[in-house]
């Protein structure tokens, strides 16, 4: 029986009461079921969008790119090709940042450098300081430009922590903050600095960054293998874009680089990463859509589960990245090589040809004039050293071969990365990267006579059998000083038909036939025969050729500054200066609307007549009322006589449609646009499209795409027409018959050509030189475009022509049996 | 002093549990409380697992690729504390009311040493005292110590509390070891010690219209205070805001967030304890072993899960209350009422700041939570309810017995 103390007495002490018990339990009551309602609604009502939110927290999804498509020649030979490579990251764990944890680091480095070290391959080494010639480390980023330079500082010095440390002091205090062994080199001590700075300069991101491109295998399996060891240290699967042919095709294949800041956005869009390659050039940039492992659709993703410091725990699911297509080009390698050694060689000839020519008393005599005029105005005399050589098949208009010199080595862009050096070897050259081919455009020359003679003859302007004779001077033009064909001897242009007119390239016989036509004709004529349209071949950058005209020369439609020639220009600069000059004379000032309302109403006046003697009532009267000029000041000046001389370059006279008769005038054509003008008279009509690409391949082998012949134009003509033409062409190779490139195809038989030399100056050595040539001459197989810009003679270019179509032959099966006339084809 | 220790322990010795007591003992109570603790083991095994990639095959499998680390140390604490909690029941109760004051110093010392002697931890709190190489809370200990002195300052009074004077004397007393719990700093804890205060100031009879009046004088305090918080950088403040409104504060309320997801994820049944890409082993939830635990409840075992717990403590609650009502003794009732008050802040605070219900504060979750020092103080806990019940029912057997047949 237990004592019992005060505290036990009942009632008398005061006890948690009833009531107040009761009334706390009927709050709890309400607390505890606001829980369970709470949780409830949590999970049955807002689970969804939770696990929906979890989803995007927890995991994370990759984009995977496959690799970039196969560029093949005819025969499969890659010309441009990706594989797989390893690049080495580093990964800095932003949670360990203690001096002991940067030593362990800074260790795992090192033995990182020299692992990659000891397998020949290099870490990145860019660190923004050097040692100066005292031996002070300085800072030093190597940009030209001062404000760049002081931004990096400010952020290099911000991100290592060195504000407020002098600058002489950093590059020890860096050492000592990374713990780096002082028994290291200085090389070897930057090398570390360099991948730190990598690391810290990516600070923002978290990613981890590469600090070695491109290691070899031995170094991926060794860094894997040590991977407990060296912590931070990942290997990271890329691609090499890899360009196995060097020189070969380097302007058709194009090369690879980064996405330039204008395009960015519109790669954006479909789904590119700002560090893609993509094509830039050549058929790397036209296909771009289907060589590209970047396009939407091809990218692939890997969704993993990552927890909260980013690791990745394990893969939720993958779906496998398409690669790009690859693309079967119509070029062949070899033809490729023997085009290019054959047109390099041929500009070197014509180079040899400039150069003794030159050398000889009678030309120095006789250009004496001229020569004496370059030199006072510091002009060089332009030889050969450039030239474009394309093959086609004429019965496709597919492209066998295309080369354009000067070129380039293609390899330098081997990896997507061209380095410094190679990059600047390619801009000393004379725009290498430019294709000639395609690209440019110039006047033909000669060979446009075949367009002038297919219209002649279509037109009826002349017929199979009617002979010209070489008169010397064509007055019917141009009396005062009539045009003349290019022979010194006229006796040797007599009594010719269209096939002799072609063979001697006859200038007279083609003013005779263009001043029949017309000029009009002879516009439509070349048209049809594709002159004035792209070729449409898959490259960027082709240009459109044109054939001259009354609108080509002035059309008041478009703006002065885009005309096609720079005639405009010219005349409307001189009108504008005589304004200016007048209004000076005269104390007024000239608002600069109305002188270019002057400007245009002169300008359009050179094509609104018939006639010269019609302009100068317009001429005067806007004179009068729009410039306010009294009318003796405008005689006693002789104003309208000087305005008509600046706008004579502007009308389109008979003279100009016979000089655009001969492919001279302000016509332009490009290389390629001459293969399928050529091609169409060679196949008697069909104009195709020029053709590069000859099948797009899915990467699981399936054909996306087998690319067949596009006929841009048929021309409804007599087939004896082309037939004629082409007998002409047969004999322009003939030295019997006496063509004008007979001496340059001696035994050779097979082969029809026809020469251009189109005039660019008044230097005979500064003409540019064309030749056209098919072959064989039954059922051809090639036609050879040869284009030297200052290539002296058209007829020069022979050999070029005469080696890539003796190859292309002979890898067709064709037998050449040269000393055997009669023989000089056996098909197989 | 000696000859009161002397008798006290003379006491102590007369009043020993025998065999009988024990069986008086509150079997019901103890056996959900041991159940949820041991619930609580297998939740923090979950809430520390490593990230896996497939739930393990077999619990052996489980445990061998696991850590078990916290769970292993959670259970050497309840064996701890089901020892120190026998001790704790045996003595009988009345005894603790003689030694109020020397506790109530003691406390106090305590408290005091606790801040001057402890190197600052986690949160820049000094509440830790190192004992070997465990740290040691004692504003935890001081929760039961407190009880104990409350419930006699309450149980000596003869009359509830009617005048504004004794509440200032009430305040004073329990505003000593608060202030030095609040100063530590340590928010949560000093405000259990005002919630099991204000519990045995609202049931003990307190003139209503007192009550009333303090509300409005707190409330009156509050608002400036509060103004004031919310014009200068508080993080109180902002977690005021963040319970508000969680998604303008991603950063701020990321574990709170993240938290609610895990409930979320947990559906009906729950992901289990160790399963592939579940908040808890992907450590997405910090302290999610110790308050945030509730969250690997629900995560690990799903709405079934997450209210059985709820309905467990409901019973506890429950059974608590009716003691109360059932207890004779006015210490034996008060200690039980504080007892429950202690473990009524705890559940309620820390389960509804996981919800989203109440604001953010570092309280644990009554024999859940990963820690010693709260285990073994609900224990103590309970073990003072368990005395209280035993003997309240021993002096019921005890008058049955003493009762003559003809006065029944």
């Amino acid at each position: 029986m237990s004592k019992r103390t005060s505290y036990e007495r009942r009632r008398t002490h005061l006890r948690p009461a009833g009531g107040r018990m009761l009334c706390l339990s009927c709050i709890l009551l309400l607390i505890f079921a606001a829980m369970f309602g709470r949780l409830i609604f949590m999970i049955s009502v807002k689970g969804d969008a939770y696990i929906e939110t979890a989803e995007s927290s927890s995991t994370k999804s990759i984009t995977q790119y496959g690799l970039r498509g196969t560029i093949y020649d005819t025969n499969m030979v890659p010309l441009a090709y990706s594989r797989i490579s390893y690049n080495v990251t580093f990964y800095r764990d932003p949670s360990r940042s203690s001096a002991a944890d940067r030593a362990a680091y800074t260790q795992i480095l090192l033995n990182t450098i020299r692992l990659i070290e000891s397998n020949g391959k290099t870490t990145v080494n860019d660190f923004w300081m050097t040692k100066d010639e005292d031996g002070n480390w300085v800072f030093d980023t190597g940009s030209d430009s001062e404000t760049v330079e002081a931004t990096r500082r400010r952020q290099w010095s911000g991100n290592f922590s060195l504000t407020g440390v002098s600058e002489d002091r950093w590059f020890d205090t860096l050492c000592e903050k990374y713990s780096i062994p002082a028994d290291l080199d200085d090389s070897m001590k930057v090398k570390i600095l360099a991948l730190w700075q990598e690391s810290r300069m990516n600070n923002y991101n978290s990613t981890p960054c590469t600090i070695a491109y491109d290691v070899g295998f031995e170094t991926v399996s060794e860094i894997e293998v040590r991977s407990m060891e060296l912590d931070g240290i990942a290997i990271t699967e890329s691609s090499s874009r890899i360009y196995p042919q060097g020189r070969t095709a380097c302007h058709i294949i194009g090369y690879t680089g980064r996405i330039t800041s204008r395009k960015l956005d519109d790669f954006r869009q479909q789904g590119y990463p700002n560090d893609a390659l993509v094509g830039a050039d050549g058929v790397e940039a036209y296909l771009e859509d289907q060589l590209s492992p970047y396009i939407q659709y091809r990218q692939g993703q890997r969704v993993v589960e990552v927890n909260t410091r980013g690791k990745v725990v394990r893969e939720l699911s993958y779906t496998a990245p398409l690669d790009g297509n690859s693309v079967i080009l119509t070029i062949d390698v070899n033809l490729q090589n023997v085009m290019v050694d054959a047109l390099q060689d041929t500009i070197d000839d014509i180079r040899g040809k400039q150069e003794t020519a030159m050398a000889r008393g009678h030309w120095q005599r006789v250009n004496a004039d001229i020569l004496a005029e370059y030199a006072a105005n510091d002009w060089e005399i332009s030889l050969a050293d450039s030239g474009a050589l394309v093959a086609m098949d004429p019965y496709s208009g597919r492209v066998l071969g295309m080369v354009s010199l000067p070129d380039f080595n293609l390899s330098y862009f081997d990896g997507g990365n061209i380095s410094m050096g190679n990059w600047a070897e390619i801009a000393a050259g004379e725009d290498p990267l430019y294709n000639r081919a395609t690209s440019t455009r110039d006047a033909p020359g000669s060979i446009f006579k075949l367009c002038t003679a297919l219209a002649g003859l279509s037109e009826g302007a002349i017929t199979l059998d009617e002979r010209i004779d070489d008169l010397g001077a064509f007055t019917l033009t141009n009396s005062v000083n009539p045009a003349k064909c290019w022979t010194s001897d006229v006796s040797q242009h007599q009594n010719q038909t269209i096939i002799d007119g072609v063979k001697h390239s006859c200038n007279f016989f083609f003013y005779t036939v263009g001043y029949r036509l017309g000029v009009t004709k002879i516009y439509e004529w070349a048209a049809a025969l594709g002159l004035t349209s792209k070729t449409n071949i898959e490259l960027p950058g082709e240009t459109t050729s044109f054939v001259g005209n009354q609108q080509m020369l002035y059309d008041p439609e478009i703006a002065v500054a885009r005309q096609y020639t720079f005639k405009p220009q010219l005349a409307a600069d001189v009108i504008r200066n005589k304004i200016l000059e007048i209004g000076e004379e005269r104390g007024v000032e000239y608002s600069e609307d109305l002188i270019n309302e002057v400007v245009g109403k002169l300008l359009a006046i050179a094509v609104s007549y018939e006639t010269k003697a019609e302009w100068n009532k317009p001429i005067r009267e806007i004179l009068l009322y729009d410039l306010n000029l009294p009318l003796s000041y405008i005689t006693s000046n002789y104003l309208g006589n000087t305005i008509v001389s600046y706008l004579n370059d502007l009308f389109w006279t008979p003279n100009e449609t016979i000089m655009l008769a001969i492919g001279q005038s302000i016509t332009q054509v490009s290389p390629i646009a001459v293969a399928r003008y050529v091609s169409a008279i060679v196949n008697s009509g069909t104009v195709y499209d020029a053709q590069l690409v000859d099948k797009i391949i899915a990467p699981d082998g399936t054909v996306v795409l087998d690319k067949e012949p596009v006929i841009a134009n048929v021309i409804t003509a007599d087939e004896s027409y082309f037939a004629a033409i082409r007998e002409g062409m047969s004999e322009v190779t003939s030295m019997e018959d006496g063509g004008t490139a007979g001496s340059y195809f001696e035994g050779i038989n097979y082969i029809a050509a026809k020469t251009g030399t189109s005039e660019r100056t008044e230097l005979d050595v500064e003409n540019n030189a064309w030749m056209v040539a098919y072959a064989p001459l039954e059922d051809p197989k090639i036609v050879v475009v040869a284009y030297v810009p200052n290539g002296y003679s058209g007829a020069y270019t022979s050999n070029a022509i005469i080696r890539t179509i003796n190859y292309y032959l002979a890898s067709l099966g064709y037998t050449e049996t040269s000393s055997v006339p009669s023989e000089y084809a056996i098909a197989e | 002093m000696f000859k009161r220790l002397r008798r006290s322990a003379a006491y102590v010795w007369e009043n020993r549990p025998n065999r009988s007591t024990l069986k008086l003992f509150d079997w019901p109570l103890f056996i959900v409380i041991l159940l949820v603790s041991l619930f609580g083991i297998v939740c923090i095994f979950s809430a520390t697992s490593y990230e896996v990639t497939s739930t393990p095959e077999t619990i052996m499998e489980m445990v061998n690729t696991q850590s078990t680390y916290y769970p292993g140390q959670q259970g050497i604490f309840l064996l701890v504390a089901l020892f120190i909690m026998t001790i704790v029941a045996m003595i009988p109760y009345p005894i603790y009311s003689r030694f109020a004051t020397l506790l109530y110093v003691f406390v106090n010392v305590l408290l005091i040493a606790t801040k001057l002697l402890a190197a600052a931890g986690r949160g820049g709190m000094n509440a830790f005292l190192a004992i070997g190489n465990q740290g040691f809370q004692p504003s935890e200990l001081c929760k039961a110590i407190i009880i104990i002195c409350l419930a006699a300052t309450f149980a000596k009074r003869t009359d509830p509390i009617r005048k504004l004077g004794e509440v200032l004397q009430m305040a004073a007393y329990i505003g000593v070891p608060t202030f030095l719990v609040l100063i530590q700093p340590d928010f949560g804890t000093a405000l259990v010690y005002l919630f099991v205060f204000s519990i045995m100031f609202f049931v003990s009879k307190t003139n209503l219209r007192l009550i009333f009046i303090i509300i409005v004088g707190l409330v009156l305090i509050a608002i400036p205070l509060l103004y004031y918080m919310s014009t200068t950088e508080n993080f109180r403040m902002t977690r005021m805001y963040m319970w508000l409104d969680p998604a303008s504060y991603p950063d701020e309320a990321r574990q709170i967030i993240n938290a609610q997801i895990a409930i979320g994820r947990g559906g009906l049944t729950g992901r289990g304890i160790v399963s592939p890409g579940s908040y808890a082993s992907l450590g997405y939830i910090s302290d999610d072993h110790t308050d945030f635990i509730f969250a690997v409840v629900c995560e690990s075992f799903g709405l079934v899960g997450g209210c059985s717990l709820i309905a467990a403590y409901v019973f506890i609650v429950a059974r608590l209350i009716y003691r109360i009502t059932h207890t004779e003794s006015a210490f034996g009732a008060f200690i039980i009422t504080g007892v429950l008050a202690m473990y009524l802040m705890h559940i309620i605070e820390n389960i509804c700041m996981v919800i989203g219900l109440l604001p953010v504060t570092g309280i644990p979750l009554p024999f859940v939570s990963y820690g010693g020092s709260n285990l073994l103080t609900n224990f103590i806990g309970l073990g003072l309810v368990e005395n209280v019940i035993m003997r309240e029912r021993l002096k019921k057997v005890e008058k049955k017995v003493n009762t003559p047949a003809y006065q029944l």
